[in-house]
């Protein structure tokens, strides 16, 4: 036979034979992260002082790196610092010291050698143990990687393509928060982390898992918690020596430390919530919470009160301009007349976004503590964090705001049976 | 002789997928149980037109098979060249014509039944679900049936609830759901109602269902539905909306009855309207 066509005649039986196996190569089973990979270190700068103005317009899609780029140019303001100036010999320990103590992404750990009791404690209580750990990383790889990123950057591949942006979990820093105030270095407590998980958050590209098992869910947890303590320290460890400060003792003795101090943070804030003061009025009366609306509208409204929201929320949030978080990106003051809440529409939490604030993206907290300094607010067994939680949940339905408020937010041209039909 | 070969593999290959689609219903590969009370009409629909096409499948499979075995690699034969044939061309005209009419008639009773707005029967709970990438949000009034129900799906309300991914109604309820989508199009589809739907951005889509069984038993004392886990009713996205398309999965909860479901409801609604923080453990993790 003609070699020649013997060998087409394999090709032939090659193409019809490989698409028939193609099948077999995709599987449905999830799959952990390669052993091999490790987690890399930090490329992108480290804001470290955004920029206070304010802008009218965002930051374009895909555009997300190159606005990072340009928040430490004069006319902007912002403060960065560039990780790859970081001399090799301490990047190198670094870059030891963090695959020791939080492993790779297929064997993720938080992993201190001689750690005292209190931390141990704290390891446990925040469920970092290595199997919950494994089995979150291999769930964040199939569900969370490809918008928050391996490290938890924020900067997966569909990352810069969603407004707003992805968290970034190396900073520390979340928005939506029920810890005590008084906590130094809040951070989530694990069922704030839990909420956003099986809700998703309104009005943003982060959808619900809800529909996750109870263990699939805590396994994300303590993986987001993770991921967060390996960045904090990561850019806290970069920190000092890129602004020439320089590290007391070695890169590893500081890793350590850093680490040490956010864990007892994490523990802390997860051990201590704000909890509301009972709820004053008469549930389903509607003269109380007329009343408490019309309260929590003064409050609003007042410019120089200790909650003064009108200030940021300007026209309540319909004409608010972009301001920079302490990500660097661009976010807004919410319009309040939407009726869309990120941080959840319940009024437990509503009450704590204004208790406890919004702190990283600048939002600050309502502040009527003080009971004999705020006497005004508290007269009459009033409560005015109360009062401007039934406030906000009112504005978006016109209807049920005492008519002056509602001319007043609303202008008065809508007829009432318009209103009546909201 | 050896060009044979390619007869038979064609063959075999063909009879192979055959043969895996033909025990299908036996298992487990089939249309999953049907609990709607329009289900049959769709199913009817389904089976006429698969019918049609396994017997045409079928018939110009063999005769290619057959013709690849027969005639292959006889040397020097030539092909014929046929310029026409007016009879078969009035036949394999016609025939499919008259196929394709009769299905366009036969499907008539069952789209009127499901699509017509005009024609969909009173509704016993109406609500309203959004899709967004990649989740559904459900939206339920106060009461299972608003007074305007389209003005209540057009304009939120103070005392409505939402929840992510839960589709709670009766057996026996006449449901009326008003689509929506935030973003993209997406498709709502509840395979054992036989219900399909797309979501298009800037319209708002009525679609009904009515129940036949039920799934669920609100536990009052616990709070939690229970599922009947051999009847997992699940809700897709039948339309590729982008890299979460996959994870849009909702569940179906059909309560027995209308109280089982307002008990739901009232809890569902302290839920949303609390004023104290959630109780810290939930039974599953006081286990572990």
């Amino acid at each position: 036979m003609n070699p020649a066509v013997s060998f087409a005649r394999k090709v032939r039986v090659f193409a019809l034979v490989v698409p028939c196996l193609l099948p077999w190569l995709s599987g449905c089973e999830l799959d952990p992260y390669p052993a091999e990979l490790t987690y890399p270190l930090r490329s992108d700068p480290i804001v470290t002082s955004p920029p206070g103005s304010t802008r009218w317009d965002t930051t374009a899609p895909g555009q997300f790196e190159i606005h990072i780029a340009h928040l430490s140019d004069p006319e902007i303001g912002g403060k960065t610092l560039d990780p790859a100036k970081l001399p090799d010999k301490e990047r190198s320990q670094l870059a030891a010291a963090l695959n020791e103590i939080f492993g790779t992404p297929a064997a993720p750990t938080v992993y201190l050698k001689d750690a005292d009791q209190q931390l141990t404690d704290a390891l446990t209580e925040l469920k970092l143990d290595k199997e919950t750990l494994a089995k979150g990383s291999i769930l964040y790889r199939r569900h969370c990687m490809h918008c928050h990123g391996v490290t938890g950057d924020g900067r997966g591949p569909t990352g810069p393509w969603v407004n707003p942006t992805p968290r970034d979990y190396r900073q520390g820093l979340f928005k939506f928060m029920s810890t005590d105030v008084h906590v130094t270095n809040r951070k989530p407590r694990r069922a704030d982390l839990r909420r956003t998980l099986e809700r998703g958050i309104e009005g943003t590209s982060m959808p619900s898992f809800g529909l996750f098992e109870e263990a699939e869910k805590e396994a994300l947890v303590s993986y987001v918690i993770h991921l967060s303590l390996r960045g904090e320290c990561e850019r806290y460890t970069m920190e000092p020596i890129l602004d020439g400060s320089g590290l007391e003792g070695s890169v590893r003795d500081k890793v350590v430390e850093l680490l040490g101090d956010f864990l007892q943070a994490w523990a802390k804030s997860d051990a201590k919530g704000i909890e509301p003061g009972a709820y004053p009025y008469k549930e389903g009366d509607p003269d109380h919470l007329q009343a408490s609306i019309r309260r929590g509208f003064k409050l609003f409204t007042d410019p120089r009160g200790s909650a003064s929201c009108i200030n940021c929320h300007v026209d309540f949030g319909r004409q608010a301009p972009f301001r920079y978080d302490k990500w660097g990106t661009l976010v807004r003051p919410a319009n309040l007349t939407t009726g869309v809440y990120r941080g959840g529409r319940r009024p437990i939490d509503i009450y704590w976004r204004i208790r406890g604030g919004i702190d990283p993206s600048q939002m600050p907290r309502a502040d009527f503590d003080d009971q004999t300094a705020n006497k005004e607010q508290w007269r009459d067994h009033a409560d005015p964090y109360w009062d401007l939680v039934n406030f906000v949940q009112a504005l978006p339905y016109p209807q049920m705001l005492p008519e002056d408020i509602r001319n007043s937010i609303y202008g008065s041209r809508r007829t009432k049976t318009e209103h009546a039909q909201r | 002789m050896q060009h044979k070969g390619w007869g038979i593999f064609f063959g075999v290959v063909l009879l192979v997928s055959f043969l895996s689609i033909a025990v299908g219903p036996w298992v487990g590969w089939w249309l999953p149980a049907n609990v709607s009370t329009f289900g049959p009409d769709v199913d009817y629909l389904y089976y006429v037109i698969l019918g049609f096409t396994t017997f045409f499948f079928i018939l110009t499979e063999v005769l290619l098979v057959w013709a690849m075995y027969r005639f292959v690699g006889r040397p020097g034969a030539k092909s014929q060249y046929i310029e026409g044939h007016h009879r078969l061309e009035m036949l394999w005209t016609i025939v499919p014509g008259g196929i394709l009419l009769y299905i366009a008639i036969a499907q008539i009773s069952a789209w009127e039944k499901i699509k017509y707005q005009a024609k969909m029967p009173d509704p016993d709970l109406v609500m309203q679900i959004t899709a967004r990438q990649w989740d559904w949000t459900m939206r339920y009034a106060d009461t299972p049936k608003p007074t305007d129900p389209r003005a209540w799906a057009e304009i939120p309300n103070s005392d409505d609830i939402y929840l992510p991914d839960e589709l709670h109604c009766w057996k026996g309820a006449n449901v009326r759901i008003y689509l929506k989508t935030q973003d993209v199009l997406h498709s709502l589809f509840l395979p054992q109602l036989r219900l399909k739907q797309d979501a298009l951005p800037g319209k708002t889509i009525p679609v009904w269902f009515n129940a036949t069984d039920f799934n669920t038993r609100f536990n009052a004392s616990t709070g939690a539905c229970e599922t009947d886990k051999s009847k997992e009713w699940e809700i897709a996205c039948a339309e590729l909306c982008g890299g979460g398309h996959y994870r849009m999965r909702g569940l179906l909860y059909v309560h027995e009855t209308k109280d089982d479901y307002l008990n739901w409801l009232k809890h569902a609604q302290q839920a949303a309207r609390s004023r104290q923080p959630e109780k810290k453990t939930t039974p599953v993790a006081a286990k572990d």
